[in-house]
């Protein structure tokens, strides 16, 4: 493999796409929809989660007055909370499925308002009225004339703290909560599709308009393929890291002026977006670029494509139930799926905390299929690039794949008619 | 003698069912001009590809510039395949610059290299433009650059002029030709037969795989070569003395007069001086046209 050539494709691969309009779209003109979007859904005050499905919810009360120890059940919110007497036990009844949640009222409450909501993943944001009436009802029961007022104006201002530490919320970034892990999925593979559908547009336009008999009397086939891989990975990392940046801007200039305060962006999460990032562009890149090689014009090449990005986008298309059961066994399911994980897992990872081992078995899946699907494609790119015609059926694809298909115009592969 | 600098021998290449080429032996000499010639799927385009290593071939052998092909050698080599394309979207220096550094060339010779050959072509006026702006004929020289842009020692041209105008056909043949003069070898295909009586020294016609002519232009014409003279003026040619057959043609100024056994060219001369009612403007030795060749080859289903 001659090196300085795979760098200088990579280069002109990087270099030619960052120019084009609608690379540039899908890079800085996506996020803005998105954040338009997402600014609708604050006005409106949208919000798909369901507080049935968020229940019960224990209430540890260790203030020094005891204010809840009538164990008043709010009138709006009859069956919602429960009591519990010690911190150890409410954890593990969250951690046991049998509490949504349980909202701490420490011994500060009293002065400060503050209280802290903990479960396994964001509350709805019904959640922030039920525990203003939670209060406001047991105050109501109370005699105490030392409790202040504010307590009564302002009940209960309520951060919410999913378990694994991480992640918290206030009533304003609720809204946000549901929302960022959907982003977060939706943001990555929008970057490894984008990129790798580039890639494969590129390939059969080259196929197409016959500059890649030039390219390869110049290149190994893999030589090309690779620095086409690199260059549009780089490209796509690019985009990753604008998302990301423009992100963390966005929410450092909102909490300037006192919005989402609460809200944050754990690190663990960005390293788990960037390895997700590059083993899902893997995979799409190497599966779209074979495609790109064997199709006879972009249009058919675009077809074929679903193949390959459909199971990728697939959690997208379940994301109700991830909001509702981030733990559930579709999600679940979906996280080990090589081709679902890495949305999978993104979305999950907003939502809740994954058990380790989940992320092990999707990302070492994840390597295993890149490796599979590189070399699959590898022996369709070498094969297809320089063959014109109707393209191959799928078990055409696989005579190729498992032929002698190392070898370009010699992969037995009946239905294709190279140029003579 | 020098060594070749492209030796194919015996080779076969198959297509599922279908022999694209039947053991093909030739050999092209340094700093020749050589031409392969034969009809659409002879298999000429298989067996550029095969040279060029993009394909391989079933059974046999090809060396190209002393030995098997190497990426070092794959960079001595330029190539213009049959069907053109270029990068449409991208700025003319720009691609040409790329596709020389892919070559092996230094960033600052390729610039250099690029402008030179847009100046020879004239068309360094459009240097910034995209080739989506190039008319037709501008995108063929284009392409002919970048071929010629790594100064290669081998070329592979596939039908280099099919689609120009005679002015640019003709900046492309003296570019060739001066290419030539440097020591650089041609190997050429083309349905143009005049081209190769013009530019060639040697050829290979190929028909349904195998050879059907091979050698240099002259010996392959006079391999063809009738009994007859070709003359140009006015009479009646049928009824001069030697004549076996007159055939005219369609204007009536030219004729080719097949002659009778045992009567010379210039028992003819003769005769036709001695003719009333005849006037000669031309006399020649009557030698095929590749064309004609070309056409009696094929329609023969010749091969050698």
């Amino acid at each position: 493999m001659n090196l300085t050539k795979i760098w200088l494709i990579a280069q002109q691969e990087f270099w030619s796409n960052l120019k084009r309009p609608s690379f540039l779209f899908a890079v800085f003109g996506t996020p803005i929809l998105v954040a338009l979007s997402i600014g609708l859904g604050v006005l409106t005050g949208s919000s798909e989660d369901d507080l049935g499905a968020y229940s019960p919810v224990g209430v540890l009360d260790r203030t020094e007055q005891q204010i809840f120890a009538q164990h008043v059940s709010p009138e709006s919110f009859p069956d919602l909370f429960v009591w519990v007497t010690d911190e150890a036990s409410a954890q593990q009844a969250v951690m046991d499925g049998e509490l949504a949640g349980y909202i701490d009222f420490s011994p500060e409450y009293i002065e400060s308002g503050k209280a802290t909501l903990y479960g396994l993943r964001g509350a709805p944001e019904d959640m922030f009225d039920a525990a203003d009436a939670l209060v406001l009802a047991n105050l109501s029961a109370s005699v105490d004339s030392t409790l202040p007022a504010e307590r009564i104006e302002k009940s209960a201002d309520l951060t919410v703290t999913v378990l694994d530490g991480n992640r918290t919320f206030d009533s304003d970034s609720v809204f946000f909560m549901t929302i960022l892990p959907l982003l977060f999925g939706f943001f990555l593979v929008l970057a490894s599709t984008t990129t790798s559908s580039f890639l494969m547009n590129t390939l059969s336009e080259e196929k197409a308009n016959r500059i890649m008999e030039i390219l390869i009397t110049s290149v190994r086939p893999m030589e090309l393929l690779t620095g086409k891989v690199l260059g549009m990975g780089l490209l796509g990392l690019l985009q990753v890291v604008v998302f990301l940046v423009a992100g963390l801007v966005g929410l450092s200039l909102a909490q300037q002026q006192n919005f989402l305060t609460g809200l944050s962006i754990p690190p663990d999460m960005i390293v788990l977006a960037l390895v997700y990032y590059v083993l899902s562009y893997f995979l799409l890149a190497a599966g779209l670029a074979g495609i790109g090689a064997v199709s006879s014009s972009e249009q058919e090449s675009r077809q074929l494509s679903i193949i390959i990005v459909l199971p990728v986008m697939l959690p997208y298309m379940a994301i109700v139930t991830f909001l509702l059961d981030p733990n559930g066994t579709i999600p679940t399911i979906f996280s080990l799926i090589p081709f679902t994980s890495p949305m999978a897992v993104m979305m999950r990872v907003g939502l809740t905390t994954v058990p380790a081992w989940q992320i092990a078995v999707s990302i070492i899946g994840l390597i295993i299929t890149d490796l599979l699907v590189l070399w699959a494609s590898a022996r369709l790119f070498r094969w297809g690039i320089l063959s014109y015609g109707k393209t191959p059926g799928l078990r055409g694809l696989w005579q190729v794949i498992r032929g002698r298909g190392d070898t370009i115009g010699q992969a037995p592969a009946p239905t294709v008619k190279e140029v003579a | 003698m020098t060594s070749p600098v492209i030796s194919v021998q015996n080779v076969t290449k198959n297509y599922g069912n279908f022999r694209a080429v039947d053991d093909l032996s030739f050999e092209v000499h340094p700093g020749e001009i050589f031409a392969m010639l034969g009809p659409n799927g002879a298999g000429k385009s298989t067996t550029m590809r095969m040279i060029l290593d993009i394909i391989k071939p079933d059974t046999g052998k090809i060396a190209v510039l002393g030995g098997q092909m190497t990426d070092a050698i794959k960079d001595k080599i330029g190539y213009l395949p049959e069907e053109r394309g270029l990068y449409r979207g991208v700025k003319l220096m720009e691609m040409m610059t790329y596709l020389g550094r892919l070559k092996g060339m230094s960033r600052t010779d390729a610039n250099a290299r690029a402008a030179e050959l847009l100046k020879y072509l004239e068309l360094e006026a459009h240097a910034k433009k995209k080739v989506s702006e190039l008319s037709k004929g501008m995108q063929q020289k284009i392409q002919f650059a970048v071929t010629v842009m790594h100064r290669p020692q081998l070329i592979i041209v596939d039908e280099p002029f099919s689609g120009l105008d005679p002015l640019n056909t003709r900046i492309l043949m003296d570019l060739l030709m001066s290419l030539r003069k440097d020591g650089t070898t041609i190997v050429m295909s083309t349905h143009q037969m005049f081209q190769v009586e013009e530019l060639c020294e040697r050829l290979l016609m190929m028909n349904k795989g195998k050879v059907a002519l091979y050698g240099t232009v002259d010996e392959v014409r006079s391999r063809y070569a009738t009994h007859a003279v070709e003359v140009e003026g006015t009479g009646n040619w049928a009824g001069v003395a030697g004549v076996a057959q007159a055939d005219v043609s369609e204007n009536g100024r030219t004729a080719v007069l097949q002659l009778k056994e045992g009567v010379t060219s210039k028992d003819l001369l003769s005769s036709l001086s001695q003719t009333p009612g005849i006037e000669v403007q031309k006399f020649a030795l009557a030698v095929p046209r590749l064309n004609d060749i070309f056409i009696r080859v094929v329609e023969g289903g010749a091969t050698a």
